[in-house]
């Protein structure tokens, strides 16, 4: 199959892997360029000279288009197969499409990524923000648990871009900070989670499979 | 035309701001609110039952159309008016739209977030380190759109889309924080295209004024003051209610940053709401403190006389775990870092609390007075408050009566341990 372009990205990025699992879903090939050394070739005049902000995931199609965030490049990729049903001809699917992607980044996926910062911030670490993090994602999750009791897809009767961008975030959290405990009072995140990533076209992906089983804490440097 | 709609926003809200912008230039009519009181209105029914996440921006189709996060609003008006090309024309321009807009929320929105709020010692205590870091990051990000905007007047194509209004938005809350005159000089193209958006006779009166900082806001250390104003929960919990409306701004801005401020005001504690008691604990504390314990004139006397047992209560605690306890000085240190971990409880509490025993034979055991009748809202401010176990006492109780002064007279006898060492929290 031919590449649609290519996507410089790292295999633990997990916004990478989301657009890697929206090609596999429709079904488009993607190039992942191998020789690409991160974070240190992204700062080259050349990668900047396409990619102004010089940052990962990019994508250039094969026409020589050249893109950068996360969302963007999602949502092209998936406009490359309409047919894929990943977004809708109809404004307002569309528009609920785009609040749960909205949301899962904003709700779930950013609580994760700043909780890992915190917890690597050596001696700036702070006990007190970390819980607040953790009681803001912990929120978002009983509100996901919630809407996901009476439906199977965040919109609609089938997988959409929502779905698939909500379980790449909720990956992230599963190896930091969804943990056993709390698992255990989210049944359908999980059935959810598992339902998307061990769909045909995406069971390849590097989706988180080993769960973790307490949330990660600080550790102090000595 | 008809209006589509209320969107539930409040006039200093970036989030807002960009999503009227574009209804705006779309030629889209559509409703604020009448009367809506952020952090109130948004926890009542009414509004959860429609948006269960409580946030805002949020539309409310008049055909019963939901919609939340900020994002996905703009997105939908622009789309609704496709003659305003507010997306671009082609996929490929709406995905360059896409990717300015996330540009502006990733990689400078949130830096004056943050950075704000560090500053202003709400997020997590100021670190020099921290704030270096995160102005270096926004700086490149200016950078990147210093050069983008060199060669053109618009981000995505030759007239102005939810990209540029988005940047606008974003740039306007950067000036009132970190993007200062010296920051400015060195972007020139930033200032231009801002000035260019925000200046259409439509969208003036959307982004009203706009301040133009001249130093970029530093970290002022606040004056001496109790520990829960140093709480990030709390001081956040103060400035919604500030005047200040820069200080306002920065929380309301952008729908995710209205919540790295907790939403509620953390402030609205339940023992605040008892019925007022003409117990004063502070009174008490003194008491205890300047007089003998037993004995007429004494402390317990005072007590007796002033109790409120209406407003307060009086609990035995015990140590769950008293096997575990070796040394009698560090049983002590327990009872100190246990009473530490109660400090936010400070004027809702009082406590005498010993070992009573002997190294390797001992116990935990003593009293609380605390406000309310009931113990767990006092205490699980500390996170070990679950090692204790807590009884409540009634003083109409010879055997209840003659504990609680033991305790408070550091003369307490359990079985063949006495008292040895002991803490008050007062």
């Amino acid at each position: 199959m031919t590449p649609i372009g290519k996507l410089w990205t790292v295999s633990y990025q997990p916004t990478g892997m989301r657009i890697r699992a929206i090609a596999a879903f429709c079904g488009l090939s993607l190039e992942i360029p191998d020789n690409f050394n991160f974070p240190v070739d992204n700062r080259s005049p050349e990668f900047e000279s396409k990619f102004l902000s010089g940052m990962i995931p990019a994508f250039q199609g094969n026409d020589g288009f050249c893109l950068f965030e996360t969302t963007a490049i999602a949502e092209y990729v998936a406009s490359l197969a309409p047919d894929s049903g990943l977004l809708s001809a109809s404004p307002k699917e569309l528009a609920l499409i785009h609040q749960w992607v909205s949301y899962a980044d904003t709700e779930i996926g950013r609580y994760t990524n700043q909780t890992v910062k915190l917890l690597y911030s050596g001696p700036l670490y702070n006990k007190e923000t970390h819980e607040q993090l953790t009681g803001y994602q912990t929120r978002s999750f009983d509100a996901l648990e919630k809407h996901l009791s009476n439906r199977t897809f965040f919109v609609s009767d089938r997988i959409t871009l929502a779905d698939i961008t909500m379980a790449s975030v909720l990956s992230s959290a599963l190896e930091h900070t969804l943990d056993a405990a709390l698992r255990a009072k989210y049944p359908n995140i999980i059935e959810f989670y598992e339902r998307i990533i061990n769909h045909p076209n995406m069971k390849d992906i590097n989706w988180a499979r080993e769960y973790i089983e307490k949330a990660r804490e600080y550790v102090p440097k000595e | 035309m008809a209006s589509i709609g209320t969107l539930w926003t409040i006039p200093a809200q970036g989030g807002g701001k960009r999503i009227r912008a574009v209804a705006a230039l779309g030629g889209i009519n559509v409703d604020l609110p009448e009367k809506y009181t952020h952090y109130e209105d948004n926890k009542k029914p009414e509004f959860t039952n429609k948006f269960p996440h409580g946030k805002i921006p949020a539309f409310e189709g008049k055909d019963g159309f939901y919609l939340f996060e900020g994002s996905a609003i703009a997105r939908y008006f622009a789309s609704l008016s496709p003659n305003a090309n507010l997306l671009g024309t082609t996929p490929k321009e709406a995905a360059l739209v896409d990717q300015w807009v996330s540009f502006g929320d990733l990689e400078i929105g949130v830096f004056t977030s943050y950075i704000g709020q560090l500053v202003a010692g709400h997020l997590t205590p100021y670190a020099k380190p921290i704030h270096n870091t995160l102005a270096e990051r926004q700086i490149r990000s200016f950078g990147t759109l210093e050069k983008h905007l060199s060669t053109r007047t618009f981000l995505v194509n030759e007239r102005i889309t939810l990209a540029d209004i988005a940047i606008a938005s974003v740039i306007q809350n950067a000036l009132k924080v970190t993007f200062d005159a010296p920051l400015r000089a060195r972007h020139p193209n930033i200032v231009r295209h801002f000035e260019t958006v925000v200046n259409q006779p439509k969208l003036k009166d959307i982004y009203g004024e706009t301040e133009y900082i001249e130093k970029a806001k530093q970290f002022v250390a606040p004056p001496k003051d109790k520990k829960e104003a140093a709480k990030p929960a709390a001081a956040a919990a103060a400035a919604p209610k500030a005047e200040k409306k820069p200080k306002a701004k920065e929380q309301d801005d952008d729908d995710d940053d209205v919540d790295l401020v907790p939403q509620e005001p953390k402030a609205k504690n339940p023992l605040d709401s008892l019925p007022k008691s003409e117990f004063n604990l502070e009174d008490w504390k003194r008491a205890y403190s300047n007089m003998d314990t037993r004995g007429p004139g004494g402390s317990l006397e005072w007590f007796y006389q002033k109790f409120d047992k209406e407003g307060f209560s009086v609990w035995r605690v015990d140590f769950k775990y008293n096997q575990e306890l070796t040394q009698v000085f560090m049983s002590s240190n327990q009872i100190g870092g246990f009473f530490n971990r109660l400090e936010a409880s400070r004027k809702y509490l009082f406590g005498s609390v010993g070992v009573l025993g002997t190294a390797n034979n001992s116990i935990i055991s003593g009293v609380l007075i605390l406000r309310g009748h009931d113990v767990k809202p006092v205490v699980d401010v500390a996170p070990d408050w679950e090692s204790y176990e807590f009884k409540r006492l009634d003083l109409a109780n010879a055997d209840d009566k003659k504990f609680f002064e033991a305790a408070l007279a550091w003369d307490l006898e359990i079985g063949d341990k006495k008292w040895a060492d002991g803490k008050n929290f007062k």
